[in-house]
């Protein structure tokens, strides 16, 4: 590419170069009046200038970018003023400096406007050259090969002038060659709505010069003193049919052009509204950024209906946050929303329009939802355009399409968020899980004449149910404690984290023997300085005091443990307890903080169990409850601590069906053994 | 689940229809923060006669909207609990923190009591 600019610009020179030598050579002649006309001298020169000069220029240009037809266009007008420029300032030099008035200035005023039309017209050739590779058609392609040749060869009538009829047959040929190639202007049709604006100002400006020039040169005199090979030069067969064929061309390209502008054709905008959906789609189909997608759907709605102004509204809940905006800014948003408010028609029809706000800058304000395929309406996206009456009805339907295609693809951005978030919980889920198994006892000791079993069920969300048992082996004390942190997840874990250290710390045996309700009100006293003020925890802690066959228990909002008495068959809940902790502080809690002791004797049963048991619904919405629960235990209490464990767990789970936990739930046996 | 918020004289009832689970714990806060917040003084009664369950995070709420009513001087009754729903209070022990009554003249009683006691 750069070498083939800069022979181009070499053979430019060369040429010049020829065409004053063929002046200085034209100049002397005639002062010497030495009128050897028969000399090939000026034909030679004429047929390498007009050749090398029409080849080497074309190829420049044909090689230069195909697709910007209409700048091409715009060069062809900028060189056609200039040239017009310089022919009419040569032209008009006599008429300021009267001693040019001399014969070689005339012979050489008409052979320079000669080379400036030449120089026009060939440039003219290509760049209509780069017009019909639009047509993208092998044939025609092979016609206008024919014609560029035909064009070229016609340059040797100068040697032949008296070839008269050839010439006209010639000409004929090349008249009908160049009206076909100009019969259809396809570039036309890649041309935007905006280029195509531009273009039939290039058209018309390019015509104007070619035909000014044209004219111009048709009636300069000719000079008397010139030779005669150049006579009538203008009329030779190459600058008649390269002007006609240009002429004819940028005629009917101009015709084309104000056809289509005025038309704006369906199909034209189909294919725009095609290539900008296409390149809408490619756009998203890698981006799930919310906030990018909705900037990339404003850009796409202005760009399609040219409106200056615009942005994007998405509804979160009930405020509406303005994501995306173009030359406007929040403030002159709320206030033309305010002014417009209530001049909105809709009249069944996708979008809401006003023709005219009578708002100066902000006339046709255009309105679309952007909504969820079940017809959600999640946001929307506002045109404006300073003129009124502007989006035509084609525009209007185009942003709904866009509108619709951004709904798409923002649902499924949403739903990838919602799936990564979901994941993260999911994950804190399993370290929650992790830290719950880790938190349970690994082995649960079964010091005489105790038998212990315990369960934990998980539910989905992992809740703060919490049991430990530590066996006290030099008082011959088992310690035992059941808890539940309200709140799931992460958070309660912690608390479940912090309640375990405390509980070992409490029955720690190098420490003095605590009974269970200092326990609790010593855990209050601790955990409820640091924790948040919706938690709370529901203990109970216990102590199976073996050597005197008691239990004594301290319950702190936690369920009512269930006691089997085996003398009399029957089992009840031991109701006696306190307040949860972290409810409040110090002596009300204190005072309300009772220590419960029970003697038990041989085969007596202890169940406890957390909510999560008591509350597990069944399909109806009934909650499991204590009674059945109680009826349960009556029943096989005369088992072991295994038999009884499954027994209940298997009438929960009957009553329950299929319907899923909403809460995990622990359960405790503890048996007296003969 | 619904929240009805009603005025009567100068105490605030606020009625949650339904169950209060995790979820719908987030309106019932949202609803007793709104009185907390715009009223001087405020008595809230709760009236749980159409309260059907009521979870940890939902009894949160109460706890912890329980120290700033009372520091505004005001107080929070429950009335008209339903069974189930006191059981659980009972066992949570908040029936010695709050006042637990049968109706709600007697709710707006105890809250007369605790008005003239200031």
């Amino acid at each position: 590419m750069q070498r083939k600019k800069w022979l181009s610009h070499t053979v430019l020179i060369i040429t010049l170069f020829l065409w004053i030598t063929m002046f200085i050579m034209l100049e002397r002649d005639m002062r010497l009046l030495e009128v050897s006309y028969e000399q090939d001298r000026y034909r030679i020169l004429l047929f390498f200038s007009l050749n090398t000069l029409y080849y080497y220029l074309g190829q420049f240009i044909v090689s230069s970018k195909r697709s910007e037809t209409t700048r091409q266009l715009y060069r062809f007008l900028i060189l056609g003023v200039l040239l017009l420029f310089t022919h009419l300032a040569v032209q008009n030099l006599p008429k300021i400096f009267p001693e040019l008035k001399i014969p070689f200035y005339i012979s050489f005023t008409y052979l320079f406007n000669l080379g400036i039309l030449s120089l026009f017209l060939i440039y003219g050739n290509f760049t209509v050259r780069a017009f019909l590779l639009k047509n993208k058609n092998p044939i025609y392609d092979s016609i206008w090969k024919f014609f560029i040749l035909w064009l070229f060869l016609s340059i040797f009538f100068v040697f032949v002038p008296n070839w008269i009829w050839i010439q006209r047959i010639y000409l004929a040929i090349g008249i009908i060659t160049a009206t076909y190639l100009a019969s259809t202007p396809k570039w036309i049709a890649y041309l935007t709505q905006q280029e195509k604006r531009f273009a039939i100002f290039y058209v018309l400006g390019v015509l104007s010069v070619v035909i000014l020039l044209w004219l111009s040169i048709q009636l300069y005199p000719i000079p008397k003193y010139l030779p005669d090979i150049f006579k009538e030069s203008q009329n030779n067969v190459f600058f008649v049919l390269s002007f006609y064929f240009i002429s004819i061309y940028l005629l009917i390209s101009f015709a084309a052009l104000s056809i289509n502008i005025l038309l704006s054709s369906v199909a034209e905008q189909r294919y725009n509204l095609w290539s900008n959906m296409q390149e809408f789609s490619y756009l998203l189909q890698q981006d799930f950024n919310t906030r990018s997608i909705y900037e990339k759907l404003l850009k796409i709605c202005i760009e399609t209906t040219q409106a200056k102004i615009g942005w994007v509204e998405m509804y979160h809940g009930t405020d509406i946050v303005t994501e995306a905006m173009h030359n406007i800014d929040v403030p002159t948003i709320k206030q033309i929303k305010q002014l417009t408010e209530k001049k909105f028609i809709s009249l069944l029809k996708p979008y809401r329009y006003i023709a005219n706000t009578e708002i100066r800058g902000f006339r046709t304000i255009l309105s679309v939802y952007i909504t969820l395929h079940d017809k959600k309406k999640i946001g929307t996206i506002y045109l404006v355009s300073p003129i009124a009456d502007d989006f035509e009805e084609d525009d209007r339907n185009t942003v709904v399409m866009f509108a619709k295609q951004a709904g798409i693809i923002l649902e499924t951005a949403f739903l990838l968020q919602e799936s990564v978030e979901n994941q993260k919980y999911q994950e804190e889920i399993s370290i929650t899980k992790k830290v719950h198994q880790r938190l349970l006892p690994k082995s649960i000791p079964q010091p005489y004449p105790l038998q212990i079993s315990a369960y934990q069920k998980y539910a989905e969300l992992v809740g703060g149910d919490l049991y430990d048992f530590y066996y006290d082996k030099n008082r011959n004390i088992l310690n035992f404690c059941v808890g539940d942190v309200s709140g799931k997840g992460a958070s309660a874990a912690f608390y479940m984290v912090e309640l375990k250290g405390i509980y070992q710390t409490l029955c720690y045996p190098e420490n003095a023997l605590l009974l269970p309700n200092k326990m609790v009100e010593i855990t209050n006293e601790l955990l409820t300085k640091g924790m948040e003020s919706h938690v709370f925890i529901t203990l109970l802690y216990a102590q199976f005091h073996l050597n005197e066959n008691k239990l004594y228990f301290a319950r702190a909002g936690h369920t009512t443990p269930l006691y089997y008495n085996a003398n009399t068959q029957q089992a009840r809940y031991l109701h006696e307890g306190g307040l949860a902790i972290g409810l409040i502080k110090g002596d009300l809690f204190n005072e309300n903080n009772v220590l419960c002791n029970i003697e038990y004797s041989k085969n007596d049963v202890f169940v406890f169990y957390s909510d999560g048991l008591t509350e597990a619904q069944n399909p109806e919405g009934e909650c499991y409850g204590l009674e059945r629960l109680q009826k349960v235990l009556t029943e096989h209490a005369n088992k072991d601590v295994y038999a009884i464990e499954y027994a209940i767990l298997q009438d929960v789970y009957k009553f329950k069906e299929n319907t899923t936990l909403s809460d995990d739930f622990t359960l405790q046996v503890i048996k007296i053994q003969e | 689940m619904n929240i009805k918020t009603t005025t009567e004289s100068s105490f605030v009832i606020i009625k949650p229809i339904g169950e209060v689970d995790a979820y719908s714990s987030i309106d019932l806060d949202n609803a007793v923060s709104d009185v907390v917040k715009n009223y001087e003084r405020p008595y809230i009664i709760l009236d749980g006669s159409e309260l059907t369950y009521i979870s940890s995070a939902g009894i949160g709420v109460f706890i912890t909207y329980l120290e700033p009513i009372r520091k505004k001087k005001g107080d929070l009754v429950f009335a008209n609990l339903r069974k189930e729903v006191q059981y659980i209070f009972s066992v949570l022990g908040l029936d010695k923190l709050v006042i637990i009554t049968d109706s709600i003249s007697v709710a707006k009683e105890k809250l007369n009591h605790v008005k003239e006691s200031i």
